[in-house]
């Protein structure tokens, strides 16, 4: 039978299983395998530029799936997630005051306000104030002409008392054609609060003379006589312009 | 590798240190690469990206050593190779002649690569002469630094089948540098 003879290598050939975990543990390597060595070497050199360009493609998708909640919350959202999010925050702030200040209105037209605020509502927005005439329970009552005062009326709708209309002469002037009518005639009381005759009478009377003097009060004929100095009060609601 | 400080980086890296994980990546990327030039060439750096998605992916849920860290990459990096090789088997590859200009692969950039680091892409180039197991075996003992191990769990072979393979690998590579007398 026909054979080959080997040649005997005096190379890779011979390595033995010590060689071998030499070369892998990289410390102990024969001389003769030392280009083995060099090879094993190269493939764990230095990293290129290369072999790191995809870092910051890795770093993004650490950052939205891994990183930190707050960088993980910024990375998912983005701005046009934030705005929306942040409009509605300010509409919602924008309707509570829309709320607010609607209810503040509407509680200055009712005058149930505290008298610094209702006196700003009246001088900003035109709601009605009556200072030092609060009355406990406001009271609402449609004025009918040639009806007089009921003795119990409020201050500052009927019976005012002495001292709250100083320029009061005690001729019956009345304090407005509305609802407000309550306390006409009252003679020598005066019914208003503050106001004196000249600025009365653009209070919903537009008929006060300030130079007329009136006779005697006439609770059936309200407004008249207008009193210069009569104080007729302020109404607590604008009376509509012209007498009856 | 990076040896005792791994434990605490990749602590760091779970809590969301972006520096940590930087490190991290730093550290195994560039084996991961070389790995996949011998098993993947042409597509290294996407299934290095696509595997390092899969491990951000499961990074809060990752418990183990540098080994097992290691072990968890390269094992994700090999998967999408393999799909990889799947699909262009299944998929006609057009012939280079009929290629234009713009798709051939940047000689710029092979240029660069070689005179960066000649010489690894040399030793790249010879361990992808050997037949494909003892290649891999080669490459995740020294490149990865795998053990036996945890190598024989990757490749699902017998450490046995891989000490042998790591054998006969550097035994071919010892012939072939004796008688091409390759220096690198």
């Amino acid at each position: 039978m026909l054979s080959i003879p080997q040649p005997q290598r005096q190379d890779g050939s011979a390595v033995t299983d010590a060689d071998l975990a030499a070369l892998l543990a990289g410390e102990g390597v024969p001389a003769g395998l030392r280009p083995v060595a060099d090879i094993l070497a190269a493939l764990t050199a230095e990293a290129t530029a290369g072999e790191l360009a995809g870092e910051a493609r890795a770093l993004a998708e650490y950052r939205c799936r891994a990183g930190a909640p707050e960088a993980r919350r910024q990375a998912r959202l983005g701005p046009a997630v934030l705005v929306p999010r942040i409009s509605s925050k300010v509409a919602a702030a924008a309707a509570g005051v829309v709320v607010l200040l609607g209810g503040v209105a509407t509680a200055a037209y009712a005058d149930v306000l505290p008298a610094p605020i209702q006196r700003l509502a009246h001088d900003t927005i035109g709601a009605p104030y009556a200072p030092g005439a609060r009355p406990a329970r406001p009271v609402h009552r449609l004025a009918v002409p040639g009806q007089s005062a009921e003795p119990g009326s409020p201050p500052g709708q009927g019976h005012s008392g002495p001292g709250q209309a100083p320029h009061a002469k005690g001729t019956h002037a009345r304090a407005s054609q509305g609802n407000q009518g309550s306390g006409q005639g009252q003679q020598g009381t005066g019914q208003g609060q503050q106001g004196t005759g000249p600025q009365s009478q653009g209070s919903g009377l537009g008929q006060g003379n300030p130079h007329a003097s009136g006779p005697p009060g006439n609770p059936h004929q309200p407004g008249q006589h207008g009193d210069p100095h009569a104080s007729v009060g302020h109404p607590r609601r604008p009376a509509p312009a012209g007498g009856p | 590798m990076i040896g005792e400080e791994f434990a605490a980086l990749l602590a760091a890296a779970q809590g969301g240190s972006e520096a940590a994980f930087t490190r991290l990546w730093r550290d195994a990327n560039p084996a991961l690469v070389r790995y996949l030039r011998v098993i993947a060439p042409g597509a290294e750096e996407d299934i290095a990206a696509e595997a390092w998605i899969q491990v951000v992916r499961g990074l809060s849920a990752f418990r183990g050593d540098e080994q097992a860290w290691r072990a968890w990459l390269f094992t994700s990096a090999r998967r999408r190779a393999i799909d990889l090789a799947r699909r262009r088997a299944r998929r006609p590859e057009a012939p280079l002649d009929d290629l234009t200009a713009g798709q051939l692969p940047s000689a710029r950039d092979s240029a660069e690569a070689a005179i960066e680091n000649l010489g690894t892409a040399a030793a790249i180039a010879m361990v992808s002469g050997l037949p494909q197991l003892q290649a891999e075996v080669i490459l995740l003992r020294v490149v990865a630094g795998l053990d036996t191990e945890s190598v024989s769990r990757l490749l699902h072979k017998s450490p046995g089948a891989v000490r042998v393979a790591a054998h006969r690998g550097l035994r071919r590579l010892a012939e072939i540098t004796v008688d091409a007398g390759v220096t690198l």
